[in-house]
């Protein structure tokens, strides 16, 4: 009986330890909103605009010069071009670089990649377009593929396999020296895009393949990974000017493109990105891409010349890290089943800080007077249930005595 | 209880029927192609009509094995039975607890029949994920129930509650499919650990302790 009133106490203890702290931090400040920081093609500073005292501010971030919106604009042109074109403010070049309209459409890249991009559970059944159908608009393909120790087609109308097709990329993959089972697909199943280019699919050598349907017919070839980068996450991108296929985030924390000149790896600058916990973006124009790394702690813009990607400029804000003061100080942990990282449910505890101990004992001495006035005898057991975990410990004590 | 367990599983078969009809309505008028690709690419649940079901059966079930006991003051007479007390209650718990599971396997043996016709190994894995965090639901709900029954007080009785409010909130966290792919063992095992709660219910009972 001892046994199961102490998993009681345990459960109630895990069910306060999520439940308390989670109502006590709606009382806490919530974060500042981050500020929006782009590279100025024409200032060649970076320029942060931000709202303040519920306005928007926009500064150069080393000169700390302040520019209204009207300003921003002309300072921003690769941001701002239609506005300027609107106004009849866009140059016809920057710095001595011809900026023409169409240029600047071609070569805007937006990328978005957060943590539960990669730790959420997917469903390994994969669409593949025809890439060369000799139509405007993508069209939805009749069948699906799963790659695992092989490829196979599967037609969804009868939920059977397609062996003809299954067999043809299967020898095309085998060609291509394809090492089974495959570990991770990277595509983009959308027929809203400009055009297909299949997936990028990594074998169990960490060697990352080119895979598409070419006029109905299998295509498959090794990008030849140089030695040294481990994917661990491919994300494909299309981007209008087709100058690179997929962004490739490898093990050692490092970021590459897969060119479409040659598959040619072309390393991104941005140290210490770490997939899992921070955020990235990339504004891409025809000038610099700006890359931004957002983690819980700063942010960080890395200015990389367009053409080839080498580090321009770089700049980092700290953030301002809420107070967690009363959590941290008050409960010994914290659990909580869900994170921003991951859709995944999974359970985090979190520790508080050592002004704990002294919280602990304040609950132990109220438990122990607690008893005292009731003239019962103290248990050993909820002593030291109460040391550990503090104020749950004695809740559950109090809830549970008889 | 003979009479709600036939309600129950009837409700759940119609429920089936309903879902299983719908799924094959959306199949003739869009195509099973887009079916799929809703599911695999807007993480869609096809079964997300039977998520508040199991819950709904366990306290169902729960109620009707134990309030009559309670009420009509059955338990007296049942635990003065020549067996153990824990065992007497033991298999009163198993047998509510086996006739809810009984109704809850008939479910996945249906949507598992069912998908092997019309879904891939991969989108019917994804569904017994989102599932079974459901299912166990129920069977916590049944277990808590017995417990608040059995509970002599009303202040326990309210606490019991709480708890498993809280409890059962578990295996509702995220509604996104196979989000709880890596924690289902968790999940049974709690199952399995807050089965003989009642135990402690029972003994409160036993020593008459009151409010």
């Amino acid at each position: 009986m001892k046994f199961i009133k102490y998993i009681v106490i345990a459960l109630s203890i895990v069910l306060l330890a999520w439940f308390v702290p989670s109502v006590v931090k709606l009382t806490e400040s919530g974060r500042k909103m981050d500020p929006f920081i782009y590279y100025s093609s024409v200032d060649k500073d970076f320029i942060i605009s931000q709202y303040e005292n519920n306005e928007m501010s926009r500064k150069n971030a080393k000169t700390g010069k302040t520019y209204n919106k009207i300003e921003a604009d002309s300072i921003l042109p690769m941001l701002n071009y239609r506005q300027l074109l609107s106004d009849g403010r866009m140059p016809d070049s920057i710095h001595g670089v011809s900026v023409p309209v169409k240029q600047i459409k071609r070569k805007s890249v937006i990328f978005k990649q957060q943590p539960v991009n990669k730790n959420k559970p997917i469903i390994p059944i994969y669409r593949l377009f025809e890439s060369f159908s000799g139509r405007v608009d993508l069209e939805m393909s009749s069948d699906v593929f799963r790659i695992n120790d092989k490829i196979e087609f599967i037609e969804p109308k009868t939920n059977s396999m397609l062996k003809e097709k299954s067999q043809q990329f299967m020898k095309r993959l085998e060609k291509a020296s394809f090492a089974f089972p495959a570990k991770m697909a990277a595509g983009n199943p959308n027929v809203r895009k400009a055009y297909e280019e299949g997936y990028f699919i990594t074998d169990s050598k960490n060697d990352i393949f080119h895979v598409k349907l070419v006029n109905g017919k299998p295509f498959v070839k090794n990008t030849n990974k140089p030695k040294g980068i481990e994917p661990v996450f491919v994300r494909t991108i299309e981007p209008s000017d087709r100058s690179f296929y997929a962004f490739v985030f490898d093990k050692n924390k490092k970021l590459y493109i897969i060119t479409s000149d040659n598959y040619k790896y072309v390393e991104i600058p941005c140290p210490d990105f770490n997939i899992d916990r921070d955020g990235l973006m990339v504004l891409g124009n025809m000038l610099y891409w700006n890359v931004v790394v957002t983690s819980t702690e700063k942010k960080v813009v890395y200015a990389l010349d367009s053409k080839s990607k080498k580090l321009v400029d770089q700049i980092t804000i700290e953030k301002e890290i809420p107070s967690e003061k009363m959590t941290s100080y008050m409960f010994p942990f914290t659990i909580t089943f869900g994170s921003y990282y991951t859709e995944f449910v999974d359970t985090t505890i979190k520790m508080g800080n050592w002004y704990v101990l002294f919280f602990n004992l304040l609950a132990l001495l109220i438990y122990v007077g607690i008893r005292k006035l009731n003239k019962r005898k103290l248990s050993i057991a909820n002593i030291i249930i109460i040391a550990i975990t503090g104020i749950y410990g004695l809740i559950s004590s109090i809830i549970f005595k008889k | 209880m003979k009479w709600f367990y036939i309600g129950m599983l009837l409700i759940g078969l119609l429920l089936l029927s309903y879902v299983f009809m719908s799924i094959g309505r959306s199949f003739r008028i869009v195509g099973a192609g887009h079916i799929w690709d809703v599911i695999v690419n807007k993480n869609q649940m096809m079964f997300r009509n039977l998520k508040y079901y199991s819950v709904i059966t366990g306290a169902c079930l729960g109620v009707a094995q134990f309030v009559p006991e309670m009420l009509q003051k059955r338990i007296k007479l049942t635990l003065h039975l020549p067996m153990a007390e824990q065992r007497i209650v033991l298999v009163m718990l198993g047998f509510g607890q086996l006739l809810t599971l009984s109704i809850f396997l008939l479910h996945v043996i249906a949507v598992v029949v069912f998908s092997n016709f019309y879904f891939p190994m991969e989108i019917l894995l994804s569904a017994l994920k989102t599932l079974i965090p459901w299912y166990a639901a129920g069977l916590l709900v049944q277990s808590f129930v017995a417990m608040i029954c059995i509970e002599p007080t009303w202040s326990r009785r309210i606490v019991n509650l709480i708890m498993m409010l809280g409890t059962v909130q578990l295996c509702y966290l995220s509604s996104y499919p196979g989000a709880y792919g890596n924690v289902l063992y968790w999940l049974l095992l709690l199952v399995a650990l807050i089965f003989p709660y009642s135990f402690l219910s029972l003994y409160r009972f036993k020593v008459g302790v009151q409010d």
